[in-house]
């Protein structure tokens, strides 16, 4: 699903190496934690990933395509239709309800908005199914604007949305970092349940290792990025 | 295309969520939108209905002053005479082989705020205003007694006069006028249709009958001792011995060039002969730096409306940072970012267009009588023109460019920030 080949990365030229990764692999399927300190480079690593920013040198392929081979539309929409983000917080538009938060993905993506349709009829329906499994009622849901939710919802709002349309990867920075003890074992109890009914890729990033169990595979990020920065 | 679509749709749900300040910068625009339109209706407007006042006329004849302004009081009832010209001079023009018909101008006194004007029969039957429309009757008939008088339809509506109703005329233009030739008060005779003229707020009396309630009179008083009732008088010789203006109309329009000159060499009186169309032109040319002017000043308050909806948009841009990480996340591009700000201004300024477009004809319809009492100027209600239509594109057009400020800002900055904003 990733494939990183000497990926070099710095934030201007005389600036030292933020990343420096020889090789880095997340094979379909499989639900990866990356942790790191604070400031060590994860979030510049996702935004690679997503082809918001370009290495220096090295080959980044996603889903079977080098994103270097893409013009800077072609990874934009390249990323609508094979990734799911979830940030640490702000992840919803707040004026729009969370159902249409959730449907967004499905207005910029063609492909997204198919199997939205093929696995429930209509993109609203799939969107209100997945809202239902991440705890949330469908009435309220559609009425108020995310901004009038509590932040653990509003991040499994982010969850919905992440998946809708099934995206064969979805990426997740810190998600549980601005949540609470409580509300943060329901969260990935239903996070994880949903990345696993659709057999997407999950690539999680988080410093609390504590986390790190329920995973495939735990990378620490100093383990593969030789820059030290 | 579903992108755009998508793009739209957002933009729209963000609009409605800052409803108040995008409301207010909407008002904004509208107010400077009405303005401008306004000014542009008015100034045509304007120039149409002095244009329709006066048709058929070809010469205007007074005493030896500017052209302006013997139009202006002759036909418009604005300003005054500062000079007569001789009954004897009038005849000797009106006498002329060339001269098809005159219509003899006696102004100076008033009737509750109404100009009185002295005239004769003649201007019942050749005045003509707009596309050659003359003068009708509503009631009754031209005045044929010295002390009958013949109303516009404002003057009778306005004061509620009808037929055989005996009015007083005061001496001088005054509202309040205390000298009152209220010895003679004259019979209304006649009421005349609508018109959208200075007719419609003029008193027409015979110039007999202005020569009658003078004949006590010496330099703008009264006369003490002497006082003459109104049969009496009705026995004297009313020629009058002056008149402040006259109209001519020619046998043949070719000739009109020959006799203003030779009127305007009339030896025995300086005498000034005028074509109305020319002193209507001279007066445009007078007016053109004052509508320049007050072009110029709608101009920069759209322009003022304009770069409030800029500056609303910059102050949001800081706000929404997060929002447009988000949609980058998503998979917008920041082309798209970009193009929301172009959507938003254009939307904004195509709902102050219509907005200002209901407040203009809303005052219009408010404004249009009283604009008509007062300065006896009819605006008509009509659709927008083409002109204004190409006003509006052009402010629709002006709103998009000024947009490409904060639409280039938030491109670039979408760019930098990516997907996740670092504060
Ligand atoms: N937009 C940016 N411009 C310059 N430096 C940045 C930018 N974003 C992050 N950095 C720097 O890059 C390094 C890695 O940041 P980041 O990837 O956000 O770390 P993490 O997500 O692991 O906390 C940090 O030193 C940070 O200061
Ligand atoms: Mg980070």
């Amino acid at each position: 699903m990733i494939e990183l080949s000497d990926v070099r990365f710095r934030w201007h030229r005389d600036a030292p190496l933020v990343l420096d990764i020889p090789a880095f692999e997340v094979r379909a399927g499989e639900r990866v934690f990356l942790e790191g300190p604070s400031g060590s480079g994860k979030t510049t690593l996702l935004n690679i990933l997503g082809g918001v920013t370009v290495p220096e040198t090295g080959h980044v392929t996603v889903n079977d395509v080098r994103l270097g081979d893409l013009s800077g539309a072609g990874r934009d929409r390249f990323r609508a239709d094979h990734i799911g983000f979830v940030f640490q917080m702000f992840n919803l538009i707040p004026y729009l309800s969370p159902m249409d938060n959730v449907i967004l993905p499905c207005r910029f993506s063609q492909r997204r908005k198919a199997a939205a349709q093929q696995r429930s009829e209509s993109v609203k329906n799939e969107a209100r199914r997945l809202l239902r499994h991440m705890n949330l009622d469908a009435h309220k849901v559609a009425a108020r604007p995310a901004s009038a939710f509590s932040t653990g919802q509003q991040q499994r709002i982010a969850v919905a949305r992440a998946l809708i349309g099934a995206p064969p990867l979805v990426i997740a920075d810190e998600p549980t970092s601005a949540l609470d003890h409580a509300v943060r074992a329901t969260f990935m109890d239903l996070m994880f349940e949903e990345v696993t009914t659709t057999d997407a890729a999950l690539l999680f990033v988080s410093h609390d290792s504590r986390l790190a169990t329920r995973f495939d595979r735990q990378v620490t990020l100093a383990d593969i990025n030789g820059a030290t920065a | 295309m579903t992108t755009l679509a998508a793009i739209i749709n957002i933009s729209l749900c963000s609009l409605i969520n800052r409803r108040l300040t995008v409301f207010l910068t909407v008002f904004a625009i509208a107010l400077s939108v009405m303005l401008l339109l306004g000014v542009e209706k008015v100034r045509q407007d304007a120039k149409l209905s002095f244009a329709n006042t006066i048709s058929g006329t070809d010469l205007i004849v007074g005493a030896r002053s500017g052209s302006i302004q013997l139009l202006l009081y002759s036909v418009f009832r604005i300003g005054n005479a500062t000079n007569n010209i001789s009954w004897r001079s009038y005849q000797a023009v009106a006498a002329r082989k060339d001269v098809k018909w005159t219509i003899p101008i006696s102004l100076g006194d008033s009737h509750r705020g109404f100009r009185v004007m002295g005239t004769s029969e003649t201007y019942f039957k050749h005045y003509s205003y707009g596309q050659s429309r003359q003068l009708k009757f509503r009631n009754g008939k031209p005045f044929e007694d010295v002390f009958e008088t013949v109303l516009g339809a404002e003057v009778a509506r306005n004061l509620g006069y009808s037929i055989g109703d005996k009015i007083v005329i005061a001496h001088g233009l005054g509202t309040a006028g205390f000298a009152k030739h209220d010895d003679k008060p004259f019979t209304v005779s006649g009421i005349l249709e609508h018109t959208g003229t200075p007719v419609d707020r003029t008193v027409h009396v015979s110039v007999e009958g202005i020569t009658a309630i003078h004949v006590d009179w010496k330099d703008g008083s009264r006369v003490p001792g002497m006082s003459m009732d109104a049969e009496a008088v009705r026995k004297m010789d009313l020629t009058p011995r002056s008149i402040t203006a006259f109209m001519v109309g020619l046998n043949s329009r070719l000739s009109a060039f020959r006799v203003l000159r030779e009127i305007n060499n009339f030896r025995r009186e300086p005498l000034l002969a005028i074509l109305p169309g020319v002193a209507l032109q001279e007066l445009w040319g007078l007016m053109g730096t004052a509508e320049a002017a007050l072009g110029a000043v709608a101009i920069l308050v759209v322009a003022g409306g304009l770069l409030g909806m800029l500056t609303m948009m910059l102050a949001s841009l800081n706000e929404r940072r997060r929002e447009m990480a988000i949609l980058r996340a998503i998979g917008a591009r920041p082309l798209h970012i970009g193009a929301m700000f172009l959507i938003e201004a254009l939307f904004i300024a195509a709902l102050g267009c219509l907005l200002g477009l209901v407040l203009l004809y809303s005052a219009m319809v408010i404004l249009q009588p009283v604009v008509e009492t007062q300065l006896g100027l009819f605006i008509p209600i009509d659709m927008p023109q083409l002109r204004e239509w190409l006003i509006l594109g052009l402010v629709l057009v002006s709103g998009a460019l000024a947009s490409i400020i904060p639409a280039l800002l938030a491109y670039r900055r979408s760019l930098a920030d990516g997907m996740t904003v670092r504060i």
